[in-house]
């Protein structure tokens, strides 16, 4: 059931990383990079241009949604699919993800289980973007 | 008579006696004396030649003598105290007799004496009522004739008529007196009333005075005062204006927050002026309709309207104050003008921020190990290729629920502090109140049927939509059903009404989530106190029922967001019945914060501005 995707994965949490990581197997998809900090990511996407990448909003230098938007604004990136993952509740935060340009939002505690059909989704060959609406909770593209 | 006129012109005192006058003995005597005077002159007029006593008359001259001497001593012996008032007409009587016996000796009709009897008829006239006149008449007529007992001649040659006319005219010349007297004391009576009136009015004017005086008085003091409590709040600006705003009171606590001395500012200065224009016009733009200033507009009769806004320091500094606007009325009870008493809440709002940022990141903190503990037990029970044992199942679903049960209370926890910051958001959209319901109902269904309490729900064909936060009412429904699962004694029941009811505006129509229960409900005097943070019933300790006290809390702070009510009716052994009401329609937002993003806004209690 591989998808062959690659994925970057961004969270402070060494626990939390690996259970993502073990999450990203399961769905078939690669681990591409694996890194603590949001600076770090940028790079590590910047560099691998993946079909993934998931991030943690509170990470030490750039939070997720930092690096969201800058990947987003950089037309070598812009493409990459963006998971942002979060212990933050309220649904101003699921719409600040929205805003920065996030594909798809988990919240934590997450369900591997189900962290594993989100990857699966977002990895699949893209379809023409403006379709957009593959699932409840993906959002709708920002307009630029 | 002088002395009678002269009455009028008294100094205050002597005129109190003015209407005993005529009465009065020591006048009285007074006047006896006058009569007395002209007698003996008379007698003195013996010397001169020609005029005498007719002869073998002398005795009737002596008669005379002694009658008029007994009416001036009789005029003396009435002055004494305790002396009959009316005897004193009995002196002008007995005087008339006298002058009458005079004239008799010193020849009768054509004695040179006669005028005398002018003066004890005038005495009579000034005799108090009519009896002095009646008795007095008679004795004229029979003095007048008097003569002609010792000298029967004497009323030859016509000399009778003389009989006739003089006592007529002195009867007349009585009467007129009498009249003249009556007259003068009806007005003197006048005056008294007058100048009783006068004393009173003059009393009473004093009266006012001294009151007016005392109020005025009052006045100052309370001013004072006043002027001492306004000065002594330091750390809060109170400043008063009239309706257009100018300003007339700043206290000490406005000088400081403002920086500016009161002396350049009360009567100069309007309160617009420490206002900044644009946050005014953005405000008085928010309802383009009233023309009023945006400050005072919300104002009601009695209620403060309590607001954040700007202050404009005078070097040009900001600081955000929370401003309580309340109306000044004057003595009639209209709106004479307006106080603004000002806090700074800057220290207030650095708090809440901290607090915030406290709160959010030990919430990130607990979540994110129990995300960890969450997503490994779920890869341990997901692993096919090493099969768990029934116990060790047993054993992980033990700690999963109390992971869930932590995840919960930090949710809770977190959202209670966002509530209690005055703000969360809410992500709205058309929300179907069947499907809300329904999902509590299902939710809660296993933990009902392990309590074997049982849960039914009656909704219409057509269930209600309410615009709102679907997540969010979800929550507060769920709340309200574990709540009643949770309170109800084994074999109990659990019943969800979705219904729609009219709300308190008649026009527009709500929602009502009901959620009774057949429970161990909830003592009266504690039902206030129910949606407090941490507030739990003590029927809830009683019976060791688990949980924090923060669902009602969340549950009311959702429904109130959503412009909705939250009530309780409850009987201890009996059971609680919950009903959250919802508006059908969406209602214009109080909550001046644009909204975050497309589709949410941010909630919050109103109360907390």
């Amino acid at each position: 059931m591989s998808s062959g995707g690659t994925v970057v994965i961004a969270d402070d949490d060494p626990d939390i990383r690996a259970l993502i990581a073990l999450s990203v197997t399961r769905a078939g998809a690669v681990v591409a990079a694996d890194v603590s900090t949001g600076g770090a990511a940028l790079d590590a996407i910047r560099r691998c241009v993946p079909d993934l990448a998931i991030l943690d909003v509170s990470m030490p230098g750039m939070t997720g949604l930092q690096v969201c938007r800058a990947v987003r604004a950089d037309p070598a990136t812009s493409d990459v699919r963006v998971l942002v993952l979060s212990a933050a509740v309220d649904a101003a935060a699921v719409a600040e993800g929205g805003a920065a340009g996030a594909d798809a939002y988990e919240l934590k505690p997450f369900s591997p289980r189900t962290l594993a059909e989100r990857v699966r989704e977002l990895v699949r060959p893209r379809p023409p973007r403006a379709t957009g609406s593959e699932s409840a909770t993906r959002f709708v593209a920002p307009e630029e | 008579m002088g002395s009678f006129a002269s009455g009028f012109w008294l100094p205050r005192g002597v005129g109190g006696r003015l209407r005993l006058l005529a009465n009065d003995s020591d006048i009285l005597a007074g006047r006896q004396l006058g009569i007395l005077a002209v007698y003996l002159l008379a007698h003195l007029m013996f010397l001169v030649p020609g005029v005498g006593v007719t002869d073998g008359q002398a005795w009737v001259v002596g008669l005379a003598a002694a009658l008029m001497a007994g009416a001036t001593a009789t005029a003396f012996v009435l002055r004494l105290p305790g002396m009959p008032v009316r005897a004193v007409m009995v002196i002008p009587l007995l005087d008339l007799v006298a002058i009458g016996f005079l004239r008799a000796g010193t020849g009768g009709a054509g004695s040179v004496f006669a005028a005398l009897l002018i003066l004890p008829v005038l005495l009579l006239g000034v005799q108090p009522g009519m009896l002095p006149l009646f008795i007095g008449t008679p004795l004229i007529v029979g003095v007048v004739f008097l003569p002609q007992l010792f000298d029967p001649t004497s009323m030859a040659d016509g000399q009778w008529i003389r009989a006739i006319f003089t006592p007529l005219i002195l009867v007349i010349s009585a009467l007129w007196i009498h009249g003249l007297k009556h007259r003068l004391n009806s007005r003197v009576e006048a005056v008294q009333v007058l100048r009783r009136k006068q004393e009173e009015l003059l009393a009473e004017a004093q009266d006012n005075a001294t009151a007016s005086i005392a109020a005025s008085n009052l006045i100052q003091e309370s001013a004072h005062q006043m002027a001492g409590v306004l000065d002594a709040v330091t750390e809060q600006s109170i400043i008063g204006t009239d309706l257009c705003g100018r300003i007339d009171v700043f206290n000490t606590g406005a000088q400081k927050m403002l920086g500016v001395a009161a002396h350049e500012v009360v009567g100069r200065r309007n309160v617009v002026d420490f206002h900044l224009p644009d946050e005014l016009s953005r405000r008085a733009g928010e309802d383009p309709g009233d023309t009023r200033s945006p400050l005072t507009a919300p104002v009601g009769d009695g209620d403060a309207d309590v607001q954040d806004w700007t202050y404009r320091r005078a070097d040009g500094s900001t600081l955000r104050v929370r401003v309580a606007i309340t109306a000044r009325h004057d003595a009639a009870g209209d709106v004479e003008g307006y106080l603004y008493v000002a806090t700074d809440v800057t220290e207030e709002r650095r708090q809440a921020r901290s607090k915030d940022e406290f709160v959010n990141l030990i919430s990130h903190e607990l979540r994110t190990p129990l995300s960890s503990i969450l997503g490994y037990l779920e890869l341990i029970s997901d692993d096919d290729e090493h099969p768990l044992t029934a116990e060790q199942t047993t054993y992980l679903a033990t700690i999963e629920r109390n992971a869930q049960r932590l995840l919960r209370l930090v949710s809770d926890l977190l959202f209670t502090a966002q509530v209690e910051s005055g703000r969360f958001a809410l992500q709205e959209s058309d929300v179907d109140l069947g499907t809300v319901v329904s999902a509590s109902l299902e939710a809660a269904r296993p933990v009902a049927t392990a309590r074997d309490v049982s849960v039914v729900l009656s909704r219409p064909a057509t269930a209600p939509h309410v615009w709102g936060d679907a997540t969010r009412l979800g929550q507060a429904v769920d709340n309200l059903v574990s709540n009643a699962i949770k309170f109800t004694p084994p074999g109990g029941r659990v019943a969800i009404t979705l219904s729609t009811t009219a709300g308190d505006d008649p026009e527009r129509e709500m929602a009502l989530i009901s959620v009774s229960d057949t429970g161990i409900g909830i003592p009266a005097d504690e039902i206030d106190r129910l949606f407090s943070r941490f507030f739990r019933a003590s029927t809830a300790v009683q019976f060791a029922v688990p949980g924090v006290g923060l669902g009602l809390t969340i549950t009311q702070a959702i429904a109130v967001a959503h412009h909705g009510t939250i009530r309780v009716a409850s009987t201890v052994g009996e059971g609680t019945t919950f009903a959250l009401a919802l508006p059908l329609t969406p209602v214009d937002d109080p909550v001046e914060a644009p909204p975050p993003a497309d589709g949410v806004r941010a909630g919050g209690l109103p109360s907390r501005g």
